[in-house]
């Protein structure tokens, strides 16, 4: 089954109609936040906050884990490579030249866990936000770079165009396989060589038809008085309202907790769970 | 040379957030060379039909059996079965790829054993039958010709596999109606001196109604009517049902009946109603 990552499914979920401007925000603490915990209840109160946001967006849970699919290979490397390569804590298990710890263990867990948090979160963004609203939003978090010349605008409307072609060319290039298809190419077996040969019937009626497309598209915009950033007004102003007042103040009572917990505020909490899981005390 | 396609279904991104059902249980078969139109509303799933007839995409329930070959089960007869099956798709002219017009034509070719001398005759034949001229054209690029050239050096590029089912999705799709009528004309050319069934996906009823012997109408995935020309245009309120429209000729014809004028109900064609207007005509002189 295809992966999700990156892909938006409509919606009217509280996810979808709040200001996609908070989100980005909110996303990018989020970032920071799963970063900086590195304790249990940090994890916790994360998990928590990511599992509510998955249940209000309405997409399914399970549409949001098929976006680990492609990067469930970095996972797993780097979980083998903790476990394997970490020397320091109590040897719980060695053999030959592999040796495996119980801080081995945890980092590994740890960060694996991690890059589940991570993708799920942003995966959720993406998954809630269409990709108009997106560029709409950085254009406008970006506003203050244009103070040092950043051509922010110019920069909002590529990835727009960018990002509203990818599914075009993609439709395209499906066409123009089916069609050479049809004429007997023959795409998937072969070796290396062969395969990239057969790549030339594919690609040269594809960048003949993205220029085809950017030209049309330029023609178009500029018969509509496209001029670029200056003076331009838009059909969608956006506005906070009380969902985003609301996604806001529960992301501070996350943040609040992994804050608190990382000045050690928790400690004692932390320290017995940990204590009810490794009765040796490892760490 | 058959087709027999039984209670196909097709869905989709099946269990995914994008989840479709084109094809509903679909049957129809088709054992004599004939030209047979497929029409409906957009999104009927005309196009999802057509690429299951040389296995591009393959039946999520049913069975779809062509010139004696099941897409589902014969894998290893595939490649065969996409040269005795020549699919045009919708605007086959941006799947123009080679240095040379012939060159383009002959890429269906290029695994099929012939040798030199018999492909250039090969592609020479494909070029006539689209009536673009083989010394003017052969050497160009194909980027260099006009629009419906380059169409029609597209549809050759199918054509040169000599397919016993010709499949066109929209062939004339956007060119003005001289372009349409020599589209119509490679038509009935093929079918004539190959005996080659072909189907036609198209949106003309009037294109339809000159061209075609049988007559297929799509609604939501399923087949609607399925007869001769004459029969499927006969009952206008059930054509008007599924998004389509009676050809013009018809209309025209309701309408002369409607003020009086008593042209045959059943005409077609602009022939057709032209001569009964003049057999009218003739009939009030004397």
């Amino acid at each position: 089954m295809r992966s999700t990552f990156g892909q938006y499914i409509p919606g009217a979920s509280v996810l979808h109609r709040m200001d996609p401007r908070v989100k980005i925000v909110l996303t990018v603490l989020y970032v920071v936040a799963v970063f900086l915990t590195g304790s249990l209840i940090g994890y916790a109160a994360l998990t928590a906050f990511v599992l509510t946001a998955i249940f209000l967006s309405r997409v399914g849970f399970g549409t949001v884990m098929r976006a680990l699919k492609p990067l469930l290979f970095i996972i797993i490397f780097t979980t083998v490579i903790n476990l394997f390569f970490n020397s320091t804590g109590n040897t719980v298990l060695s053999w030959w030249i592999i040796r495996i710890t119980d801080a081995g263990i945890i980092n590994a867990l740890r960060i694996s866990y991690r890059l589940t948090l991570l993708i799920t979160g942003t995966a959720l963004l993406t998954l809630t936000t269409n990709t108009v609203d997106l560029t709409d939003a950085l254009e406008r978090l970006l506003r203050p770079m244009k103070l040092i010349r950043f051509p922010v605008h110019e920069l909002a409307m590529m990835m727009t165009i960018a990002l509203r072609f990818i599914p075009t060319l993609m439709e395209e290039t499906d066409r123009i396989m089916k069609a050479q298809k049809a004429r007997g190419a023959d795409f998937e077996t072969g070796g290396a060589l062969k395969r990239a040969k057969a790549m030339v019937p594919l690609l040269i009626p594809l960048f003949v038809s993205a220029f085809r497309i950017a030209s049309d598209l330029a023609l178009a915009m500029e018969a509509r008085c496209y001029h670029g950033g200056e003076g331009r007004t838009r059909m969608k102003t956006l506005r906070l309202g009380r969902l985003d007042l609301w996604a806001g103040m529960a992301f501070c009572v996350v943040a609040a907790a992994v804050v608190c917990d990382q000045c050690g505020l928790f400690a004692f909490a932390d320290n017995a769970v940990r204590g009810l899981i490794f009765p040796g005390g490892a760490l | 040379m058959s087709i027999v396609v039984k209670n196909l279904t097709h869905i989709y991104d099946q269990g995914g957030p994008f989840e479709a059902k084109a094809l509903d249980g679909v049957s129809f078969e088709a054992h004599e060379p004939a030209i047979i139109g497929l029409m409906g509303h957009t999104g009927c799933g005309k196009s999802t039909l057509v690429q299951h007839l040389n296995a591009l995409l393959l039946p999520t329930a049913g069975s779809v059996v062509v010139c004696g070959i099941d897409t589902r089960t014969d894998k290893s007869r595939l490649r065969e079965l996409r040269h005795r099956v020549g699919m045009v798709f919708q605007y086959p002219e941006y799947q123009l790829f080679e240095e040379t017009v012939a060159r383009d034509i002959a890429f269906g070719l290029r695994d099929s054993g012939l040798s030199e001398e018999e492909k250039k005759k090969r592609v020479r034949a494909a070029m006539e039958e689209v009536a673009l001229d083989y010394d003017t054209y052969a050497e160009k690029s194909p980027f260099d010709l006009s629009g419906g050239q380059k169409r029609r050096a597209a549809i050759a590029g199918v054509l040169v596999m000599e397919p016993e089912i010709l499949v066109m999705d929209e062939p004339a799709a956007g060119l003005d109606p001289r372009g349409k009528e020599e589209i119509d004309d490679i038509i009935r050319r093929y079918h004539e001196k190959h005996g080659a069934t072909v189907l036609i996906v198209t949106h003309n009823m009037d294109e339809a109604a000159a061209l075609c012997s049988r007559i297929l109408v799509m609604e939501n995935g399923t087949i609607a009517a399925d007869g001769s020309p004459r029969q499927v245009f006969s009952d206008a309120e059930r054509v008007k049902a599924v998004g389509l429209d009676v050809p013009y000729a018809a209309r025209t014809a309701a309408a002369l009946i409607s003020r009086g004028v008593p042209v045959r109900p059943d005409v077609l064609t602009v022939e057709e109603l032209a001569a009964e207007i003049l057999r009218i005509k003739e009939e009030r002189r004397a």
